[in-house]
């Protein structure tokens, strides 16, 4: 008994992933004994609030400047995901280094921090912090998170806030999610958090294969399914990695953490041959006859299956398709041929730059619908949002600190400041915020840069955080031909190739289907959010969506399994479900 | 003799203990309550609309509870019989051994898998019998096709079963290792003298001298029928075996960390350590009867 009481010790205390969730009895007790930290912690909230509200009605009197400095310090309360291999420069920490002083300069803002955690732990951690009401005042969350906090009425409605105070550039961005993204943060009309824009390209998966294999067996690279699967048998068949073992894997699958198919960039996931069918698993779509219904349970998701099932049942696919720990060991050992994943696919590949010869991955938007298009599902505007605390007195420092963020980041990184660190790994309420079509952007400046008909003096900058770090790299790491981006015309031994070949890779040729391909068909879904009777059903029937995708495709289950899926998935909970997002939808 | 001073000593020791398990074992209970309302943290517990017993109506009318629930018996059941057993004849075994010099190396080294953690553990596990792992190897060499063991929904509660004795027979067999050495070696030699051989000096002086050991750790463990521990299977799962393998407590995980729903997943678990209570109470008793083993 004392043992299992002493495990309960180290969950409260620790939420470490693995033991977090241990024993049922055990989740109530955190959760409550979360409760009654909480207690102390409002009473210390509540205290910094007496101390901060004479500042906070001096500072009301000030006009609304987005960068304007408060006269008496305003303290902002934080929380934070800390990566462990994240180096400070000497002398540095998360609560104390050249972005906090920066911060402090600028604004006159204290920045704390209530907790710091791992970022495999961060979102459990918050959980608990929602469910405990012992929030910070400001923090970026996930979606599911956001419309937790909404439902329990924990933000601040930061519509006048972010009006007055959001910078020019961060307003930019929000208009340029367009409806799409009002529908996922505005609540009755009220801005309720501030959405991290992401880059299209996020979301948009695409086929990396080894160009290398692909030459040294006579192949081209396959543009439908007919032509995937024949080149999937030849890779593993004919022995492209040449070791005279049969050991190869022709299209990698997601690892046991992994998802065959979900609503956003996804590597390893078998997104484009769904795309490849029409069909969109969990995307909120149109029938052919108006009506709105879920990719997951419509007839081209059985075809897909079907094929998958197929492909599965011939070797093509990974054998060890989720249950293998990690599928990118795979394809960092050479073992590996094809698989799916969206631009940033480049930055995973950082080591195989170093092999020799090294491999040769280049992406296609492949594979093609009957038709000749690239049906492609696109990603939700934004993942990440930032909230206040709705007893918060300062919501405009939450977003001061952003403004701070897209303002100066680039120049931060120009002149070195908390160089180890970087603003991903250290800056308050990071997030990537970024223009939506940013990659594309890149990719063309970067395209003619190469042809010589831009140079680095006449771009503008102002709104491209990055590009002229990149610029600046292409120029030292290019070999010719210059317009060839084969692993081959990239100098491997320059000291770049760790720190900015992984980028670069993923634009000129990561994004390179995205802004070059000229058949591609972007699918959205009606709806990104979370409904309410998703916040209580969607557990358990993605978990029967998940199963009966697995079985369909990995055992020898018939075709009615997903005949059964479908049956069950509307009665429990899914057609309700559907006639929510009918309403959002309208 | 009954000395007052020393009494305080005492209780001074155990304040740290006392105070530790009020903090995190007995305060906490009260937030059993959310498992009765529909808990909204922005409320807080004390204001929480009461919802009665929905939440355990609502968790019997999910299609897949009940063969979470029997998932995780089974799997409990299979582990609490063979951690009792295997172990046993273990013990048995190394006792009977006749190089004494390897008892304390052998049992040193079938300890060693105990003190792993299961994260670790899980990595290793899923190597040894993936596609290309040594045991699909030697499959191979008898002519026998790979066989995808953890995709298999048949095979994984053998699997998981296997694996958790695996791990903790060292541990277990501890116990009847020292109640082996509780018996007069008097008996055994006597026996001897008499001609009984080592079969028979087994079965007649080594299990009944140790039987009341036995009969008390069966009776311990059956506390433990709801528990088919979180960290072997949340690390060795996948949705290919969620029918065989999912258990509440990753249940109860997916549903309260990582969809929020703080009090489905509170019911469920107060569900469960009501069972667990009941068992543990049946099992108190019964350890009493039988063998006389009491705390309070």
């Amino acid at each position: 008994m004392k043992n299992v009481a002493f495990k309960k010790c180290i969950n409260a205390v620790n939420f470490r992933k693995v033991t977090a969730g241990m024993a049922a009895v055990s989740l109530a007790v955190s959760f409550a004994a979360c409760g009654t930290n909480a207690s102390t912690k409002e009473a210390r909230q509540s205290a910094a609030a007496a101390t901060s509200t004479a500042a906070g009605q001096s500072s009301t009197a000030q006009k609304t400047d987005p960068f304007g400095k408060y006269d008496a310090p305003v303290t902002i309360r934080v929380v934070r995901g800390l990566d462990p291999n994240v180096k400070f420069d000497e002398g540095q920490s998360l609560e104390k280094n050249g972005y906090i002083d920066e911060i402090k300069k600028q604004f006159n803002i204290d920045v704390k921090f209530d907790w710091i955690a791992s970022p495999s732990d961060f979102d459990q951690k918050l959980s608990l912090a929602i469910s405990s009401d012992s929030l910070p005042d400001a923090v970026m969350v996930n979606m599911t998170q956001f419309s937790s906090m909404v439902k329990y009425n924990q933000l601040a409605d930061l519509t006048g806030t972010f009006n007055d105070y959001g910078s020019d550039l961060l307003k930019a961005f929000y208009t340029s999610g367009g409806d799409a993204l009002k529908k996922l943060v505005e609540i009755d009309g009220k801005v309720m958090g501030i959405p991290a824009t992401t880059p299209k390209a996020n979301g948009f998966n695409e086929m990396w294969i080894r160009q290398d294999w692909l030459d040294k067996l006579g192949l081209s690279a396959p543009k439908n399914l007919e032509e995937l699967k024949k080149v999937a048998r030849a890779f593993v068949e004919q022995d492209p990695d040449g070791n005279g073992k049969k050991d190869t894997i022709g299209i990698a699958g997601p690892s046991k953490s992994g998802k065959i198919a979900i609503p956003d960039g996804n590597q390893f996931g078998l997104d484009p041959i769904f795309g490849a069918h029409k069909s969109f698993p969990t995307y909120w779509q149109k029938d052919n006859n108006g009506r709105v219904t879920y990719g997951s349970i419509q007839p081209e998701t059985k075809q897909a299956l079907q094929t998958l099932h197929d492909m599965y049942r011939d070797g093509l696919l990974d054998r060890e398709m989720l249950i293998r720990d990690d599928s990118l060991q795979p394809v960092l050992d050479n073992k590996t041929g094809i698989f799916f994943g969206p631009w940033w696919t480049g930055y995973t590949l950082t080591d195989v730059y170093k092999k020799n010869p090294a491999p040769d991955w280049q992406a296609y938007a492949y594979p093609e619908a009957d038709d000749g298009n690239y049906y492609v599902h696109m990603a939700s505007p934004a993942t990440s949002f930032l909230v206040v605390n709705k007893n918060y007195k300062h919501p405009e420092a939450a977003v001061k600190i952003i403004n701070l963020l897209l303002r100066d980041e680039a120049r931060w990184i120009e002149s070195g400041l908390s160089k180890g660190s970087g603003t991903g790994g250290s800056y308050p309420l990071f997030s990537v915020f970024d223009n939506v079509d940013e990659l594309e952007a890149s990719y063309d400046i970067l395209t003619k840069f190469m042809k010589g008909e831009v140079t680095i003096d006449n771009v503008d900058f102002s709104t491209h955080k990055l590009l002229k770090g990149d610029m600046e790299a292409i120029t030292r790491l290019k070999k010719e031909p210059k317009d060839n981006y084969s692993v081959n015309n990239w100098d491997l031994n320059s000291e770049l190739v760790s720190g900015n070949l992984p980028r670069l890779v993923s634009i000129m040729v990561g994004d390179r289907p995205l802004s070059t391909g000229k058949n591609i068909k972007e699918i959205y879904s009606l709806y990104y959010g979370t409904t309410d009777t998703m916040t209580s059903k969607w557990a358990s029937l993605q978990k029967l969506e998940q199963e009966a995708f697995a079985k369909i495709i990995m055992s020898d289950s018939p075709e009615s399994t997903f005949d059964d899926f479908v049956k069950n998935w509307k009665a429990q909970g899914g057609d309700k479900i559907i006639d929510e997002i009918a309403k959002i939808a309208r | 003799m009954y000395n007052k001073r020393f009494l305080k000593h005492y209780w001074l020791m155990m304040a740290p203990g006392y105070i530790w398990l009020i903090l995190f074992s007995i305060v906490p209970m009260f937030g059993i309550i959310m498992a009765f309302q529909d808990f909204n943290p922005g409320l807080g517990i004390l204001k929480s609309p009461w919802a009665g017993l929905e939440n355990f109506q609502y968790m019997f009318s999910i299609g897949d509870i009940k063969q979470v629930f029997l998932n995780t018996i089974i799997i409990a059941v299979g582990k609490m019989a063979g951690n009792l057993i295997v172990p046993l004849i273990f013990a048995i075994l190394l006792n009977e051994l006749a190089v004494k010099k390897l008892i304390r190396p052998i049992q040193t080294l079938v300890y060693l898998p105990y003190f792993l953690s299961w994260v670790i553990l899980a990595n290793i596990i899923l190597t040894i019998f993936g596609y290309n792992g040594p045991v699909n190897n030697l499959l191979q060499i008898f002519g026998i096709d790979p066989v995808l063991f953890f995709g298999k929904a048949d095979m994984f509660r053998p699997l998981v079963i296997g694996t958790d004795i695996w791990k903790g027979f060292g541990y277990n067999a501890v116990i009847y290792l020292a109640a082996l050495t509780g018996i007069d070696p008097a008996l055994h030699e006597a026996a001897a003298i008499d001609g009984a051989g080592r079969f028979k000096r087994l079965l007649h002086i080594t299990l009944p001298g140790i039987s009341s050991t036995i009969i008390l750790l069966a009776i311990l463990s059956l506390g433990n029928v709801l528990n088919a521990g979180f960290d072997q299977i949340f690390n060795l799962y996948n949705p290919l075996v969620y029918s065989t393998g999912d258990i509440i407590d990753t249940w109860v995980y997916r549903a309260g960390l990582v969809d929020l729903q703080f009090s489905l997943a509170t019911a469920v678990g107060l569900l469960k350590s009501v069972v667990s209570f009941i068992l543990i109470t049946v099992s108190y008793f019964m350890a009493d009867r039988f063998t006389g083993y009491k705390i309070f």
